[in-house]
């Protein structure tokens, strides 16, 4: 009797040891199909984080844009970080752009700048005087209009590689750069053979290819009225870019007034027009982050920019109307009843 | 009333006691190092094994009740509700597996009782807890179930030669 | 007398760690009860923010956390972002420091949950 239970094992062993290999080997696979891989890490002043999804080295590939994104951040559009080109050009008001990089970003954005007569790209003097990274205070009505004279785009010019700033215009990329970097590390990614990606700089989200969970990516509008990763809305969206530009972040209060970090370039002051946050969609993501910016400017206003400019846009206004364009209907989600959603 | 039913009568005590005993004796053991949190080796399961392959249905129904009444009076209402609900599940299917089909042996019955016991604990956990989390540690649950049973069936396997005077007071029930 | 081992065993022991090995890979090991703090991007410390309350410096920020949420206290950057993000305690919610590179989430993924939040 024992010796027949022996056999019985010993005649098992193998299959046991085949059907384990299999399942090591079937799961190991199945998750590495399914897996994303997401890496952290920090830029342009805020949190970077990159989800890579159907690509075996998804974390390397990822690795790769985020450092794409560092380099652009570094060695290009910051202007805080002493390597920057941007930062150069400031302290120096001028710069040879022999790689051409920069003077590509300038361009880019100056044009779209032209698109808005509240926006400019020489935003640096206005966010200096207004401090707000450093408790924030309020200027004098003389420095107000110093500063909005340097912030003027006549103060930028441009002949060959050679940048040249004058009368105190100092160049920021804090409308434009978060938008930039998260559209060169999808093009990394991209290049990289991922199948699909979620790029999140700081407000920015750029979305790609597959997401291995149906034909569109989920993304959650930010709550401006709760904490920092709760959403109120969603919208189903793919091979586009998604800006938000807020109130609810950045900003200081004096005497029960809320003052913003996101100004008018015609006055010098914070955008203030019952809208707390801006979402737009876009094709591009320098695209998308300049138009949340300048439609957080221009209100209801702005409306009429980003139908001439082909975006899908959520305007959020401080009484919990939600203003979505047409083209989102079907695709907007609202996960938070308090809201009313109307569409144009 | 015929001896037969007496004797019935009497082992089924006998195991009942038996079960409340070694399950009250686990709960005093130290945690085991080589199992995780809240894993137990489930002694007495070995009783309701063997209750379900030669006493009958409502004695092992009885075991498993009286058991979890045992918990109940001891440890409170949830430690009464899950032993219940996972004496049930085990009972149930040794009932099935070792009773009527008779196709599995010691080792694979006491992996089975394993696995349904802790899959009643873990529903009645989710339902008390009210969070989805307890399932996170189904896996692990399953591979120490592995482990407990191949123990429980074994010691089964070496405890039966010893109930074979038991098994024969059952010999009608008992074909192997 | 009752074998040991049968064939059916075998097959019984296999489709548990089969079944066992399936639900380790499909389910997130992640729950809404832990909290990950990650310095420049990588993970530096996941904690349970139900246990006792803790406070820990990373960095010059200082985050609290126990008790059901976690919280940045104090930092040392100007702007004080990640102090006024306030207290954490569901599933996503985040506090970003960037001028000293830290992060605060609040771990778990459910289903339905968004793949990126924007703003």
């Amino acid at each position: 009797m024992r010796g027949d239970e022996l056999k019985t094992v010993k005649k098992l062993v193998p299959f046991i040891c085949i059907a384990a290999i299999f399942a090591v080997f079937l799961f190991s696979f199945v998750k590495d199909m399914y897996s994303e891989k997401t890496l952290y890490g920090f830029a342009c002043g805020s949190e970077v984080k990159i989800t890579v999804s159907g690509a075996k080295n998804g974390d390397k590939i990822a690795q790769k844009a985020i450092d794409e994104i560092n380099r652009v951040d570094s060695y290009v559009l910051s202007d805080t970080k002493k390597t920057s080109a941007v930062y150069i050009l400031n302290e120096q008001n001028e710069y040879d752009d022999r790689s051409g990089e920069l003077l590509e970003y300038i361009q880019k954005c100056s044009e779209m700048v032209s698109k808005c007569d509240k926006m400019t790209l020489l935003s640096k003097p206005l966010t200096d005087i207004w401090a707000i990274s450093d408790g924030g205070r309020i200027p004098s009505s003389a420095q107000l209009a110093d500063a909005v004279k340097a912030a003027d785009m006549k103060n930028l010019s441009v002949s060959g590689s050679k940048i040249t700033l004058s009368n105190g215009g100092k160049i920021s990329f804090g409308a434009f750069g978060k938008g930039a970097c998260c559209e060169s590390a999808v093009n990394v990614l991209k290049n990289g053979n991922a199948k699909g990606a979620v790029v999140t700089v700081g407000g920015t989200v750029g979305v790609f290819g597959d997401s291995g969970k149906g034909e569109s990516f989920t993304v959650g509008v930010r709550d401006p009225f709760k904490n920092a990763g709760e959403y109120f809305a969603t919208v189903d969206v793919n091979d586009c870019y998604l800006s938000t530009s807020g109130d609810y972040e950045k900003y200081f209060e004096k005497d029960g007034k809320r003052y913003c970090h996101i100004f008018d370039a015609e006055t010098g002051l914070p955008a203030d027009n019952g809208v707390t946050s801006v979402t737009v969609i876009s094709k591009g993501g320098t695209e998308s982050d300049f138009l949340s910016t300048a439609m957080f400017i221009l209100g209801e206003g702005g409306i009429d920019l980003a139908k001439r400019e082909n975006a899908e846009f959520i305007i959020v206004k401080k009484d919990k109307s939600v203003i979505i364009s047409k083209s989102l209907e079907g695709k907007f989600k609202l996960a938070d009843g308090d809201f009313s959603v109307s569409s144009v | 009333m015929k001896s037969g039913k007496i004797q019935k009568l009497t082992v089924t005590a006998l195991f009942t006691s038996l079960s409340v005993v070694l399950s009250a004796l686990e709960s005093f053991l130290p945690s085991f190092a080589i199992l995780p949190p809240g894993a137990k080796p489930g002694f007495s399961n070995i009783i309701v094994m063997f209750s379900a392959m030669s006493l009958g249905v409502p004695q092992t129904l009885f075991i498993v009740c009286a058991k979890a009444f045992f918990a109940f009076l001891t440890r409170g209402a949830v430690a009464g509700l899950m032993s219940l609900a996972g004496g049930l599940l085990s009972g149930v299917c040794m009932l099935i597996t070792l009773g009527k089909l008779k196709m599995t042996g010691c080792i694979g019955a006491g992996v089975l009782s394993a696995v349904c016991h802790n899959t009643g604990q873990l529903i009645v956990s989710f339902f008390t807890v009210g969070s989805s989390a307890v399932f996170g540690y189904a896996p692990v649950m399953l591979i120490a179930s592995v482990a407990t049973g191949v123990v429980t069936g074994a010691i089964l396997r070496a405890a039966l030669p010893y109930f074979k005077g038991l098994e024969k007071l059952f010999s009608k029930e008992m074909e192997r | 007398m009752r074998r040991l081992v049968t064939r059916a065993d075998v097959i019984i022991i296999t489709a548990v760690i089969l079944l066992a090995a399936f639900l380790w890979v499909l389910n997130p090991k992640e729950t809404g009860e832990t909290a990950v703090i990650r310095v420049d991007g990588k993970e530096y410390i996941t904690v349970n923010i139900n246990g006792e309350l803790t406070e820990t410096t990373v960095n010059g920020v200082s985050i609290v956390y126990g008790g059901g949420d976690i919280y940045i206290k104090d930092s040392t950057c100007r702007d004080k972002i990640c102090v006024k993000a306030g207290r954490l305690s569901k599933q996503g919610q985040s506090a970003v420091c960037a001028p000293n590179r830290v992060s605060v989430e609040i771990k778990g993924k459910s289903k339905n949950a968004p793949w990126a939040v924007t703003g």
